[in-house]
């Protein structure tokens, strides 16, 4: 069963007032047009009702204005409050829409990536950024494979028996014969990493009287250090007073490591610091107090950092009063 | 007196077409009210109040909040003078009063006051027009006077719409960059302001058909 339409005008105007109002204004084209005026051929209604808006249509665009009561014109009073401020002016430049505000960030965004790239890539500022100093020691160490003599080569870790012995403190390091000190494989040959992250020196060595100049040369970078010097023999002697003694803190760490002496391993840190010197001034001169480097990578880190924090915020603080202003 | 803010000369220069003696009037005003000269400045607000005024008044019924929004129009110009990019200042200046009569409805909206203050004045008339003849002359008031009162009681962003259709005379695009809507909410606008219009005045059409 078909629906009949209801032609009254209070039907109309609900169900094609929309079309009739679209067509009034011009704005309908082709079937849409036609369609409307075959519905206001067929339903009174919707004559009526294009007239009607017509007529509302002709008589607003003529209707007039009141008349102005007031005159507009600013004062200077007005002006000068007016006026926009300092602070309102650059705020007015970071939320324009065509200021430089972007550029700016963009270049802020890139000098800090760059930054970033730059501090944290090996080997731009003198070592590696992400490599500990005790894995690039070994590399660098000249006097290491010297002084390791030949079975220890590349053992970090001390011998059972130098860790006994460095166990029993001072006495049995006295004990110790002294041609076990320049005997490879034993625990003189320990490899330890030269000038570079030298530990704090251990409880061991601390308790040592240091009864020799050339004991007292020891950075006792070990426990096995500890026990191998003795007190007397020819090590000894030519590590305190020949050309060995530059070397004596040397990859081996021992002034009785004969390999170390016969390699004149280099180690300016031990070369800064005379031999006379007490053993707290030759710690504080073979611990480094920072990487080297480190504090020449932290600033442009920081920097770098900043900038791009300079970056985001210039961009969020532009997005935000552009949307503010749009709104 | 001394300048208020920067010269932006670049601004100006696309602000106006050379072969257009307003544009280019406005140009050099705009030019000295940037240099710091209230005087241009005013120069411009007396060429352009009462098209401000005309306007507002039509969008927001009460005329002290009409004035209002027209004064605040210009102030909002005066500050934001280094913001107009042209191409023409009474385009630029219009949207402004737009908007500021467009903020006055929201506000209204949100504090609301009496609709029509001035139906319950009755000293207030609209003008009437050259025809002396008591009767027409009645006869237009009172239709003036019920289309202004059906007017301010449709939803003010289709009374915005019409306005600037049917009066000002913008076409659809122009009101949507001006509103900030989508073109088909603008037509969506002025067909149900018109048909709101019609609803309102539908016992005294008499007065239009006539």
């Amino acid at each position: 069963m078909s629906r009949v339409p209801d032609h009254t005008p209070a039907a109309a105007a609900v169900e094609h007032a929309a079309v009739i109002a679209a067509l009034d204004a011009g704005d309908l084209a082709g079937v849409e047009a036609e369609h409307a005026a075959t519905l206001v051929d067929t339903c009174p209604g919707c004559a009526a009702l294009l007239a009607d808006l017509g007529v509302l249509r002709a008589a607003t665009a003529a209707l007039p204005a009141a008349p102005r009561t007031r005159d507009y014109r600013l004062t200077d009073a007005d002006a000068a409050r007016l006026r926009p401020s300092a602070w309102r002016l650059f705020v007015g430049w970071l939320g324009a829409p065509q200021s430089t505000v972007r550029p700016l960030a963009g270049g802020l965004a890139a000098l800090g990536i760059a930054g970033l790239l730059l501090s944290t890539t090996p080997g731009l500022f003198g070592q590696s950024a992400a490599a500990p100093s005790t894995m690039s020691a070994p590399l660098t160490a000249p006097g290491a494979a010297g002084a390791t003599g030949g079975g220890a080569e590349g053992n970090p870790e001390p011998s059972a028996a130098a860790s006994t012995a460095a166990g029993t403190g001072a006495d049995a390091a006295a004990t110790v014969e002294p041609g076990a000190t320049s005997a490879p494989g034993t625990s003189g040959s320990t490899p330890r990493p030269a000038g570079v992250a030298v530990p704090a020196p251990s409880p061991a060595m601390v308790e040592l009287p240091a009864p020799s100049p050339a004991m007292v040369a020891l950075p006792a970078p070990s426990p096995a250090g500890v026990a191998l010097p003795g007190p007397t023999g020819l090590a000894t002697t030519r590590a305190v007073t020949g050309p060995a003694a530059a070397a004596t803190p040397g990859p081996s760490g021992f002034a009785a490591d004969a390999g170390a002496a016969d390699a004149g391993a280099p180690d300016a840190a031990s070369k800064a610091v005379p031999p006379e010197a007490s053993q707290a001034q030759r710690n504080a001169a073979l611990t480094p107090v920072s990487e080297p480097g480190g504090s020449d990578r932290s600033l442009p880190l920081a920097l770098s950092l900043v900038l791009l924090a300079s970056a985001i915020g210039l961009l969020a603080v532009n997005r935000l009063l552009r949307r503010r202003a749009h709104a | 007196m001394d300048d208020p803010r920067p010269r932006s000369p670049e601004v100006v220069t696309r602000a106006a077409s050379p072969d257009d003696a307003t544009a280019r009037r406005d140009h050099l005003l705009v030019e000295r009210a940037l240099g710091g000269d209230l005087a241009a400045f005013n120069q411009l607000v007396e060429a352009y109040q009462d098209l401000c005024h005309s306007l507002v008044t039509r969008m927001v019924p009460d005329p002290d909040q009409a004035s209002d929004a027209v004064q605040e129009a210009f102030f909002s110009a005066y500050r934001n003078l280094r913001s107009y990019h042209g191409p023409s200042f009474r385009g630029w200046l219009t949207r402004i009063a737009i908007n500021a009569a467009m903020d006055l409805q929201r506000a209204r909206k949100r504090r609301p006051v009496s609709p029509y203050p001035e139906l319950d004045d009755e000293s207030w008339q609209p003008p009437a027009g050259s025809d002396s003849d008591p009767e027409t002359i009645a006869t237009t008031g009172e239709r003036q006077r019920v289309l202004v009162a059906a007017m301010g009681a449709i939803a003010a962003d289709q009374r915005t719409a019409i306005v600037l259709y049917d009066v000002e005379g913008y076409d659809y695009s122009e009101i949507a960059a001006m509103t900030g809507v989508s073109l088909g909410t603008v037509k969506s606008r002025i067909h149900r302001g018109r048909l709101a219009l019609r609803a309102l005045l539908a016992d005294r059409m008499e007065l239009f058909r006539s």
